[in-house]
């Protein structure tokens, strides 16, 4: 049975299930352990409550990892939708070479794996036997062999990457739960735009300019307590 | 003389720079300010080679292929330099880069030699007044190389829309750094913004096949990293902080000892950061921001800032490159006028 979208996307209800439950907190990928960089602003002082938690994520989105990883993302579910492989790992080549730092390496990479496995053993029909991907990767490659719409993967995986660095935050300001999810709601329109964006956006046009950030994950690597790995 | 060999496509869109004769401009169109005729293509390479295998032989310039408005000083030997090792100074007879500019330097550094290639000054890129200004640098160090690649920062004026890309193959058992930085300038002070920069920097480590830049199916990048910028985001919360308005990086492949490189690299900038410490009435707030990383998987130490002022950043790059030069061969740089 299809459900409409709002977008006038018809969406299957399976395919709904099936996007939330990869992208929910409780799917094992561990992201929890990551905080972007975001523990060394913390530490720093440049990220201190609310607004500067958002303005922080509104920058990781627009100009940084969020979009990025939604080019990559869906530039894998075109893979995926025409089993094309050679293009597979044209994504997976560039993805593994963008990562700035070795923390965000490593962030991207565990997630990826975790993604892939714990996919491939409940859903073992569109698994990619061997294969290393980078987490948006992953992501994109299994929603396009479950035939997930590109836009609503797109969504959720940015509201998931947004939501897990507000968790982040709100342990690590810390901030309260409900100033957390205010913050995550207010990025809904930075989020859908910028999946509408990385919707057509070849890799080409990937690129970004997060600078402080950047430099926050390469100060993560030797900040004296960390409770997080990137 | 001939140009070294042209490369089939490269896998993603690197500007590309026709081939050219040994006259100078390559394209017929030579149309400028997006004015009918087109981009102003126009490619140049360098060819660096070891007199001899002995350690310490004197690296000579091959071939050289210099169209205007590319303008190269011969190459010098700095007696404090490692032994053998060429300086040459990169310098436009134009005045900057304009809107259709297509701009192509190859620098290739053979087998055993050492060079660095430098600018005299600052490249200016000026408005582009509906064109697109587009320069692309490639490197290629074959083994037992050491090139170096530091050119002064790129100061972009209003209106300047540029598309700037860096790419290095880098051999087993050789090393290359290379440095890229920006800032946006008004003179006239009215805070008039360029309208675009975007940066690429690929860098490859593997065997480098024979033939000139042929691309190399198994190469996949070790690093890319792309700045797409709009002049109206800069600087601004997130991309950069306040007014740091100056952005660096500098990247050094191949080091024989990286843990050794990037703590030297690291108390460098340290060095600068501490001293670039305001004192007074901005209560000791810093100038600048700075990190270095190791990535050991990846072979590369890559260092990052972000400065307040010109002056910062390019004491930044100085000190950052004498640092793993140090770090890398034994020897710091000898000063180099400019």
């Amino acid at each position: 049975m299809a459900t409409g979208m709002g977008t006038g996307t018809a969406m299957d209800d399976a395919a709904l299930y099936k996007v939330s439950v990869w992208l929910s907190p409780a799917f094992p990928v561990g992201g929890y352990t990551y905080s972007h960089g975001l523990e060394w602003a913390i530490e720093a002082g440049e990220v201190r409550d609310a607004e500067s938690l958002r303005d922080w994520l509104e920058t990781c989105l627009a100009h940084g990892a969020g979009r990025s990883d939604a080019i990559l993302l869906a530039a894998a579910w075109r893979a995926a939708c025409a089993d094309d492989r050679a293009a597979l790992a044209t994504v997976e080549e560039l993805a593994a070479a963008l990562s700035p730092s070795r923390e965000r390496a490593l962030e991207t990479h565990q997630q990826g794996q975790a993604f892939a496995r714990t996919a491939a053993a409940v859903w073992p029909e569109a698994a990619l036997d061997g294969a290393t991907l980078r987490y948006p990767v992953a992501v994109g490659w299994t929603a396009g062999r479950h035939q997930v719409p590109l836009r609503a993967t797109l969504i959720c995986f940015l509201q998931a990457f947004a939501a897990n660095i507000v968790s982040a935050g709100v342990r690590a300001i810390p901030l309260g739960q409900t100033d957390g999810q205010r913050v995550t709601a207010a990025l809904a329109e930075c989020a859908v735009a910028i999946a509408g964006e990385a919707e057509t956006a070849p890799l080409d046009e990937i690129g970004g300019a997060a600078l402080r950030i950047d430099l926050a994950s390469l100060h993560h690597e030797t900040q004296y307590s960390r409770l997080f790995r990137s | 003389m001939t140009a070294l060999r042209r490369p089939s496509p490269a896998r993603d869109d690197a500007p590309k720079a026709e081939a050219g004769g040994d006259k100078g401009v390559d394209s017929e169109e030579t149309g400028q300010y997006g004015l009918p005729g087109g981009p102003r293509r126009v490619a140049a390479a360098l060819l660096f080679r070891r007199a001899g295998h002995q350690p310490g032989a004197r690296t000579f310039l091959a071939r050289q292929h210099t169209p205007h408005p590319f303008h190269m000083t011969r190459p010098f030997h700095f007696p404090d330099d490692p032994p053998g090792m060429a300086t040459l100074y990169l310098q436009s007879s134009s005045g900057g880069l304009y809107g259709d500019d297509d701009l192509t330097l190859d620098i290739w550094a053979e087998a055993g030699a050492a060079a660095q290639i430098t600018t005299q000054a600052s490249t200016i890129v000026h408005a582009a007044r509906g064109g697109v200004t587009r320069q692309t640098v490639r490197l290629r160090a074959d083994s037992g190389a050491l090139l170096e690649y530091l050119p002064d920062p790129v100061i972009l004026f209003p209106g300047a829309d540029i598309a700037a890309r860096v790419e290095a193959r880098v051999a087993p058992g050789a090393v290359a750094m290379l440095s890229d930085s920006f800032l946006a300038h008004d003179p006239d002070g009215a805070d008039a913004r360029f309208l675009r920069f975007e940066n690429a920097i690929v860098i490859h480590r593997g065997a480098v096949v024979e033939d000139g830049w042929a691309e190399d199916g198994a190469a996949a990048p070790t690093l890319v990293d792309r700045m797409r910028l709009a002049g109206a985001c800069w600087p601004g919360r997130g991309t950069a902080v306040q007014d740091f308005r100056c952005h660096g990086a500098f990247f050094l492949v191949n080091p024989p000892d990286g843990a050794r490189a990037v703590e030297a690299m690291r108390a460098a900038l340290l060095a600068v950061e501490q001293s670039g410490t305001d004192s007074g009435g901005t209560g000791g707030e810093s100038r600048a921001y700075s990190a270095v990383e190791h990535m050991p998987g990846r072979g590369i130490v890559a260092a990052r800032f972000l400065t307040r002022d010109g002056a910062l950043l390019s004491r930044m790059l100085n000190e950052v490159a004498a640092a793993a030069r140090l770090a890398v061969t034994g020897w710091p740089p000898a000063r180099r006028p400019k």
